[in-house]
């Protein structure tokens, strides 16, 4: 993976990692018993710490594989990257941005790369650590997508859309709905690591 | 037996300016970056011609609100504060010390 960076850009994509794991990190994280694990399906858990700070940080720190998923996604997220914003790669390199239909280029090239090199074979024993079906690789990609594209900051229309999102999950009138919630601080989680050399100390 | 350090050592200030010396780094970095991209004609203007308003449009517009909203969601707990803190002190000190600064880099571009 190392390689197909450009020369330095690795150090940002370590960077990016760390910062997100320690995000993560920070995130609530309550063991559940059976028994609470069958509350949060009922409403009779209004009273149970656990069931409690588990609706409070939306269930993040619970779902293992969305946390991989993030690690995996910071890891590849400016892999192969050109050096040059996307509006710069229609001039370099028209035949990429028109195989992505003109959206997010960079991004969705490097989810490309970085999948291709994930599902080769040398991988399968890691794949099998990971996945124990098809299913929960199809949700590990789904969230590596989604938190890949969410660091193209300067697409007007994907910005728009998140700010929507935003308003929507967390809008006092709107019905409280979890893994919305969960998705847009995931988002959220990336773009901040992806610029966090301007709002943390070291590790 | 040592004596105890005085508030202001050296020690204490490194750490308490950190996020300053992490932001100058990578800031550093990507201005060379976008430097030499400039100078291979891949870059319309030179950066150093924005890069002072260009730093506090970004802090104002995106870092700060994005800081804003991670305290905001409230899964963070009682650091949720820590990373909009560092970010507005990195803002700041930016304001006072960024044309400095890029000064500095410009003048090590032209030696």
């Amino acid at each position: 993976m190392c390689f197909c960076y450009q020369p330095n850009s690795f150090e940002h994509a370590c960077h990016v990692v760390m910062s997100v794991k320690k995000l993560l990190k920070r995130v609530t994280a309550p063991k559940l018993t059976q028994e609470q694990l069958a509350k949060l399906t009922s409403s009779e858990h209004t009273d149970d710490l656990h069931c409690h700070l588990h609706e409070f940080t939306y269930g993040i720190n619970s779902e293992p594989l969305a946390l991989i998923a993030m690690t995996f996604a910071a890891l590849i997220h400016d892999v192969d990257h050109k050096g040059c914003s996307n509006a710069q790669l229609m001039v370099e390199d028209p035949e990429m941005v028109e195989r992505y239909r003109g959206k997010s280029a960079a991004e969705q090239n490097s989810v490309d790369v970085g999948w291709e090199m994930f599902m080769e074979d040398r991988f399968d024993r890691l794949r099998r650590c990971i996945f124990l079906n098809q299913n929960e690789l199809k949700y590990f990609r789904q969230v590596v997508v989604n938190i890949v594209m969410a660091t193209d900051i300067f697409d007007k229309d994907l910005n728009a859309l998140r700010r929507e999102r935003w308003s929507e999950a967390f809008s006092e009138s709107n019905a409280f709905d979890s893994d919305l919630r969960a998705t847009i601080v995931l988002e959220h989680v990336i773009q901040a690591s992806d610029v966090s050399h301007t709002m943390q100390v070291g590790f | 037996m040592l004596p105890p350090l005085p508030s202001n050592s050296y020690p204490t200030i490194t750490f308490v300016r950190q996020h300053w010396q992490i932001y100058k780094k990578w800031n550093r970095r990507l201005f060379l970056e976008m430097h030499a991209a400039f100078k291979a004609g891949r870059l319309a203007k030179d950066p150093a011609s924005f890069w002072y308003k260009g730093e506090l449009g970004f802090f104002d517009n995106y870092v700060i609100p994005l800081a804003r909203k991670l305290k905001e969601c409230g899964v963070f707990g009682v650091s949720s504060d820590e990373y909009l803190n560092y970010a507005q002190q990195n803002r700041n000190e930016w304001e006072a010390r960024g044309m400095d600064l890029l000064n500095v880099m410009v003048a090590e571009l032209d030696e």
